[in-house]
């Protein structure tokens, strides 16, 4: 077993609580992504990015009020979510796609929130990998390429690409499992 | 398959027929291996959820290529003085921490039983808080302070009363860009007051009151209950 040091997972979240400056621009560069992701799926891309400013906006003014003990991921959903729904119902005299609407609203939309706060923390946790993990497991589940293509690309022998690859694979679960170990001692149910 | 099997590969069905069951085969005489299966079974479960959420596949095991999408600059806005509408980049991080201090330092006064109203000297706006739905009403009232700042008295009247670890809350809200300043606390028959610097008054041009649950989230709950309009 592969054990690391959980403080990377939960640093943001700790230091976003204490309101220290850099970690509002870490939680933008690690999260913002996925957010925008996640938002754009309502709202449409060309409104999106403004509904992720202000989502960021929102955490980091009420910054105080995030509970450490909480999933900090699954607080800024929230907040995504409900910026979502805001910018859905001012659009009075537009077509918003029923659809949308169902999904963001109701058990679905809190599954979604989950789903995308679980999303976020993994490629967190994916971006916690030594660089030569990283890439490899990146190329293998986001980009959907084979192990002989990622190594003719990477120029490496195919027994490197597996090598990396499980390595990466199982490191990754480790610290996902460090990052929740330590929500949990803090009691706080997700 | 004489060495370790390919773990990754058996997960991800890259792997022929006659490879799977030699893996198999292995693993029913490799303890190793099979404590090592359970560890990679973690990570590509992880794995390929999430790529099944950003990539907007429902279908298990049908993979689609993720890409996220690059995001502009975060940009917080600047000293209410530096003009509506002034945004700068995130990176002057400190002066934005004290701006946020500075325009959310309201003080509210809850009105309580042992302490006398608020008095209101020389109104000069105010507007009625109509029920977004359901029962309920009130009425906004403004007054200017010597401070260069607003004396926002917002009283409520026949709200329903709120179930526990729930709570109404005061809002400014400007609709066109959907701005929302949090105010504070108000009872669902009660008065609170706040005074609020008047450069950020005009930045807004409704009052809103919502009903909120203390689950510890800070924006908004979208369920407005009472609203003014005051510009």
């Amino acid at each position: 077993m592969v054990h690391l040091d959980a403080a990377d997972a939960r640093a943001i979240g700790l230091r976003f609580a204490r309101q220290e400056e850099s970690a509002l621009e870490e939680a933008y560069a690690a999260y913002a992504p996925t957010v925008l992701s996640y938002v754009s799926r309502y709202v449409g891309r060309d409104e999106a990015e403004d509904v992720v400013q202000r989502t960021f906006l929102d955490a980091w003014r009420n910054a105080g009020r995030y509970d450490p003990g909480q999933r900090f991921t699954g607080w800024l959903f929230t907040i995504a979510h409900r910026r979502a729904i805001d910018t859905l119902r001012a659009r009075r005299h537009q077509v918003v796609d029923v659809e949308s609407l169902r999904e963001l609203s109701g058990e679905d939309g809190r599954d979604m929130v989950n789903r995308f706060a679980d999303a976020a923390d993994v490629r967190s946790a994916v971006a916690q990998l030594p660089e030569h993990e990283r890439v490899v497991v990146e190329m293998t589940y986001f980009e959907d390429l084979s192990q002989r293509e990622i190594a003719e690309r990477l120029d490496v022998p195919v027994g490197t690409v597996k090598a990396r690859a499980s390595r990466g694979t199982r490191r990754l679960g480790e610290i996902i499992r460090a990052a929740e170990q330590t929500t949990n001692e803090k009691g706080e149910p997700r | 398959m004489n060495d370790h099997p390919d773990l990754v590969a058996l997960l991800r069905g890259e792997l022929s027929n006659a490879d799977v069951i030699e893996v198999a085969d292995h693993l029913d005489a490799c303890e190793e291996c099979r404590q090592e299966l359970a560890d990679t079974a973690v990570g590509h479960a992880l794995l390929t959820g999430t790529t099944r959420t950003l990539g907007g596949t429902r279908t298990p095991g049908a993979s689609t290529p993720v890409e996220l999408p690059e995001v502009p600059p975060l940009e917080l806005p600047d000293r209410p003085s530096g003009g509506r509408g002034w945004l700068r980049p995130l990176g002057l991080v400190a002066a934005a921490a004290a701006l946020v201090v500075g325009t959310v330092a309201v003080t509210n006064q809850l009105d309580r039983s042992d302490a006398p109203p608020t008095t209101v000297a020389a109104p000069e706006q105010s507007a009625d808080l109509e029920p977004v739905e359901g029962k309920g009403s009130g009425r906004v009232v403004m007054a200017e302070d010597p401070n260069r700042a607003v004396r926002m008295t917002v009283e409520t009247r026949d709200l329903p009363k709120t179930r526990g670890g729930q709570f109404y809350y005061v809002w400014l809200f400007n609709p066109a860009t959907q701005k929302m300043l949090p105010l504070g606390v108000i009872g669902p028959g009660g008065t609170a007051s706040f005074e609020v610097p008047d450069s950020l008054v005009g930045r807004y041009q409704v009052v809103d009151v919502s009903l909120e649950d203390d689950d510890g989230d800070p924006g908004h709950s979208v369920t407005s209950v009472l609203r003014a309009t005051y510009a």
